[in-house]
Order: C-alpha cells, then sequence, then structure tokens
C-alpha cells in the first residue's frame, strides 16, 4: 500500500473493504517503528492497541493517527516532551482524545515535542530532537515536531498537534503539509497540558486541505469543561469542498510578508508563484498594511512568557510527576524537583515571564502588551473590511541545521514573524504548499482569515490546493 | 530600560522557583539582556485609542459537588499516606 495515501482515499479503501482496519493499523505501526529511529518522532508506540485495535465507527474510522504528548489520552503517559512529567500517566482523556475515538480514529502513540510546546524547531525535547523527514540533518518544525515528521514520512495518515504561536503550521510548512490554527475556543483545550492558556489549541496536521478539514470537523464544537471554548455546534467543513475559487474573492497581501528583510529569496519566489496562481483563478489581489504586525513577536513573547511562568509553577513534586527524593524541606523539594526536572529553553521562559509580571515591570511590558494586542486585533479587524483573506509565507526562512541556533533564542524566534500575530489574536490560518528550494527543502503559505472563518479557509485554501501538485510531493527513503 | 543584572536574575529564580547553576546564571544574564533589548522596542510605541475590544461572556454551570473517585489522581503521586499526599516538612529544624 501507498504510505502517503490521503485520509480519504484510506476511508475509501476500508468501506471497500480493500483492507482491514487490523491491517492497516499493522502497516502504519510498523512503518512508525521502521523509521523512529532515524526520525525520533514518536515516544511511545501503543502495542496493545496495535494488537488489538478498537472497531469504532464514525468518520475517521479506523485512520491511524499519533497524539501530540501534551494531549491527554487515558492510562498513556503524557510527559510534554519534559523530564519532570515522565512518569505522568493521564487519569482522564483530553477532550480532543475523546473526540478522536468518538471520530473512530485509532490513536497509535504519542508524538515528540519541543518540551512544554515551547520551541520552534522540535529541537528543545527532552527526549531528543526529531529530525525533518526531507533532510535529517535539519530540523522539521515544532512545536508539534513529532506529529509533522510523522505524516510526513507516511508513518500516520494524520496527525493532531498543538499551536499556541506557531506550532502547527511551523512543522506543517518545513514538512510539506497541512495545517490549521483555527478561531481561539474553536477546539476544546481540556487536558491539553496548558503553556499560555489565551492562545493555546488543537490543530491538525494532514497531507491535503480536504483531510484536514475532516479531523477539524471532528475536533470542534463547544464543550462544558471547557468554558473557553465557543459555543459552537459541530460542523462538517468538508461540504462546500468543490475545488472551486469563491467568485471575485478579495486577497489582501500583507505588505512585511513581501518587504521583510529576512526572507529567502526562494521562499519570495515560491510566495510570488501562489499569488499568480490565485490571480489566475480569478482572486483580486492587493497589497494591506496591518501597522503593528512588527510587534507581534515581542508581544507574543511578553504575553506567552507571563502565562509559561504561572501556568508551570503547579510542576513542583508535590501532586504528580517527577519529584526529587533528596530534599529536607518543602522548598528544597520544590526546588531540586524544577531544577532537574525543566530544561534550559522551559526555565529561561519562566524566568523572563516571572520578570515581566514582576512589580516594578508589569505595567512597562505585561501591560503594555496586552494593549498592543488590542491595537493588534484592530489592525487585522479592519484589514478584514476591505479583503476577504489575508495571505503570507508561513516562515520566512528554510528549517536550520539541529543545533545550529540552540544558543541563539531571537533568531529562532524571528522564524516565527508570521505566525505568532493571528494566535496572539486568536484568529485562523491555514498553511499549505506552495513550492520546492533548489535543494528540495518544501515551502509553504498562509491564508488568515477573520474569526470563525474556519468554512472560508478551507474552501479557498483546498481549491488552490486542487490547481497545484505540491501536496502530492513526498520525501525520498521512506518507500 | 533594561538595566537587567544579576541581582535581578537572583530574584526572578527566587520568584521562579528555580536554583540556577553558577554557568546557567551567566548565559541566562546575557540571554535575558538580550531578550529584554529585543522586546524594549515596544517601549516607544505611542498607545493607541483605536483599539478591539473582545467582548468575553462568563460561562456559568450549576455549583454541584460531584464525587470523584480519588484512586486514579493518588495514584500519580509520589507519596501518600491513605487519602493525602505526602511532602517533606516545611520548616527546617536548624
Amino acid at each position: 500500500m501507498n504510505p502517503f495515501i490521503t485520509i480519504k482515499e484510506l476511508k475509501a479503501k476500508l468501506d471497500k473493504k480493500e483492507m482491514s482496519v487490523p491491517e492497516v493499523v499493522t502497516f502504519y505501526a510498523n512503518r512508525l517503528k521502521k523509521y523512529n529511529e532515524p526520525l525520533n518522532c514518536a515516544l511511545e508506540v501503543f502495542d496493545d492497541v496495535v494488537q488489538n485495535p478498537p472497531q469504532g465507527s464514525g468518520p475517521l474510522a479506523g485512520i491511524p493517527t499519533l497524539l501530540k504528548d501534551n494531549i491527554c489520552q487515558k492510562g498513556r503517559t503524557t510527559s510534554a516532551g519534559s523530564k519532570i512529567l515522565s512518569n505522568y500517566k493521564a487519569p482522564y482523556n483530553s477532550t480532543a482524545a475523546d473526540r478522536m475515538n468518538a471520530a473512530g480514529a485509532i490513536s497509535l502513540g504519542r508524538g515528540n515535542m519541543d518540551e512544554f510546546a515551547m520551541g520552534g524547531s522540535g529541537e528543545f525535547s527532552a527526549y531528543g530532537p526529531t529530525k525533518n523527514p526531507w533532510d535529517t540533518t535539519r530540523v522539521p518544525g515544532g512545536s508539534s515536531s513529532g506529529p509533522g515528521a510523522a505524516v510526513a514520512a507516511g508513518l500516520v495518515p494524520f496527525s493532531l498537534g498543538t499551536e499556541t504561536g506557531g506550532s502547527v503550521r511551523s512543522p506543517a510548512t518545513w514538512c510539506n503539509l497541512v495545517a490549521m490554527y483555527p478561531t481561539y475556543g474553536h477546539n476544546s483545550r481540556y487536558g491539553v497540558l496548558a503553556f499560555t492558556s489565551s492562545t493555546d489549541q488543537v490543530g491538525p496536521i494532514s497531507r491535503t486541505v480536504y483531510d484536514n478539514a475532516m479531523i477539524m470537523s471532528a475536533l470542534s464544537g463547544v464543550d462544558k469543561n471547557d468554558s473557553t471554548s465557543l459555543q459552537i455546534k459541530p460542523q462538517d467543513y468538508t461540504q462546500g469542498l468543490d475545488g472551486k475559487m469563491p467568485p471575485g474573492l478579495k486577497v489582501g497581501i500583507i505588505k512585511d510578508a513581501v518587504d521583510a528583510e529576512g526572507i529567502d529569496p526562494e521562499v519570495r519566489a515560491a510566495f510570488d508563484g501562489a499569488v499568480d496562481q490565485l490571480k489566475k483563478m480569478g482572486a483580486a489581489i492587493s497589497y494591506v498594511e496591518l501597522p503593528n504586525l512588527k510587534y507581534g513577536i515581542a508581544l507574543y513573547f511578553i504575553i506567552s512568557r507571563a502565562e509559561t511562568a504561572s501556568n508551570l509553577y503547579r510542576y513542583d513534586g508535590s501532586l504528580y510527576g517527577k519529584r526529587d527524593d533528596n530534599a529536607a524541606t518543602l522548598m528544597d523539594m520544590y526546588l531540586n524537583t524544577r531544577e532537574h526536572g525543566f530544561g534550559k529553553e522551559v526555565k529561561r521562559r519562566i524566568l523572563v515571564g516571572n520578570y515581566v509580571l514582576s512589580a516594578g515591570h508589569k505595567d512597562a511590558y505585561y501591560n503594555k502588551a496586552q494593549h498592543l494586542r488590542s491595537m493588534l486585533r484592530a489592525d487585522f479587524e479592519n484589514t478584514f473590511k476591505h479583503v476577504d483573506v489575508l495571505i503570507s509565507p508561513t516562515c520566512p526562512i528554510f528549517p536550520w541545521k539541529i543545533n545550529s541556533l540552540i544558543d541563539d533564542p531571537i533568531a529562532m524566534w524571528l522564524a516565527d514573524y508570521f505566525l505568532v500575530p493571528n494566535c496572539i489574536i486568536g484568529t485562523p490560518a491555514i498553511s499549505i504548499p506552495c513550492g520546492f528550494s533548489k535543494t528540495n527543502l518544501p515551502i509553504g503559505f498562509q491564508f488568515f482569515g477573520p474569526r470563525m472563518s474556519e468554512q472560508l479557509l478551507y474552501k479557498v485554501a483546498h481549491a488552490f490546493q486542487e490547481s497545484t501538485d505540491y501536496h502530492t510531493k513526498t520525501p525520498k527513503g521512506y518507500e | 530600560m533594561s538595566a537587567f543584572n544579576k541581582q535581578e536574575l537572583l530574584n526572578i529564580a527566587n520568584l521562579s522557583a528555580l536554583k540556577l547553576e553558577d554557568s546557567e546564571m551567566i548565559q541566562f544574564e546575557q540571554q535575558i539582556k538580550a531578550i529584554l533589548a529585543y522586546v524594549d522596542q515596544l517601549q516607544t510605541v505611542p498607545l493607541s485609542d483605536n483599539i478591539s475590544r473582545v467582548r468575553n461572556v462568563n460561562i456559568f454551570r450549576d455549583d454541584v459537588a460531584v464525587k470523584i473517585d480519588t484512586t486514579a489522581i493518588l495514584a500519580q503521586a509520589p507519596e501518600v499516606d491513605e487519602n493525602y499526599f505526602t511532602v517533606p516538612k516545611i520548616l527546617d529544624e536548624k
């Protein structure tokens, strides 16, 4: 069987009984095991599931998947890529895991990730970096590094990641895949280990836009266990995916996107190619300016570190997770547990978070960033009065060589220039493939829409994808 | 703006319940200085009143006590005594 098959095609094979669910599960589990050595994308493969796959029903019945290691799966280790939770077994299912089960999908394991989802490359996992299947000397993007690499190498047909400031779209663009960050509250955060609660969302990673819409449909809907989830009914986003561009679609190019100094010329050329294609399909193109976009990284930075400091205070060895046993007092236990349990990047973020929240600095940093966040939101809202969707490259640069930027955090974050702004204001964006470098590294671009524009984004991205064949290319060596 | 120094690092390490090794102290001080220098670009941005206010609504549910099975929760604890979590003593005898 072709391992790079889409969910839609695999579902047809299962429906026609060309393959059985146990055959499909065994096929992918074997691939996960075979290719995990070079890629380090799965932290665990559930052998009991492989032995006895559940016979679910639903729109994703019998389709194997991999869930990022910060999405609780009942009875399974959920370590968030951290040593501090290496022995933590989730006592309950996240809503995302429940909804995947209800849709019939079969979780084969846990995907590697940057520790507590903090990183854009996959290099900050306590369990070693994930490699990019397109070039194993390079990073796959992150923080949903394992879920991205696994789909790219054809080890599962789709995966679930989480995104706080680019974490599903980054591996998607660098691994030639599709990923969406939905409107904040579209998907439940219940049972997802918190990092920046005001932007965290679960997001699907897939080969095609159509598949992504199938998964998103299964995830959506209000959840009584997450009061920040939106009061929306589950919907079927595959309806209306007819490959046609909406007539007269107004597309705005973010001016910063094409004028940015740091943008790689090959990324720029691929993006220009996508713009030409959109024009051919009848889109009306204009240039728009978002005056506060350039502050996106800085303000995301302040807000996310502040929330990190608060959210990660709970990991202290008292109630669950690893405890350092060589402590005479409670305070020593906290200090030792956190010193040994957290990696460098996590510590750095907690420290900065407490700095920007501390007395004497809160007004200058945290409060100022919150005000700018509202100004940035106004920028987007004003722009969407004139255009239907916005576009930009997903990442301005190519994935770097593993470890080459490890001690230069600012250089790494600048790769997130186009990824964080919509997260910080809670609006959706979808990244899809649009080309390759001369050295065969994937390039992606993205559509942004206003709040609750998921249906439009899927329709537009699907029409674009149907007119191109970038998404059908796969990395060599995983046949 | 960012007169970040070793004393401030010690202060936030304390607030963060993080003990830092000497090598981490040196590295973090330099890195956090650079980080703050980057985010300090926000200090000169004039704040405008042209902002978007999100209308969040409170979501209420009935305040009903539910009994949960504590076995699975306690099974995750590093140390328990019957139905209690156990931790080291709070005060040092010294």
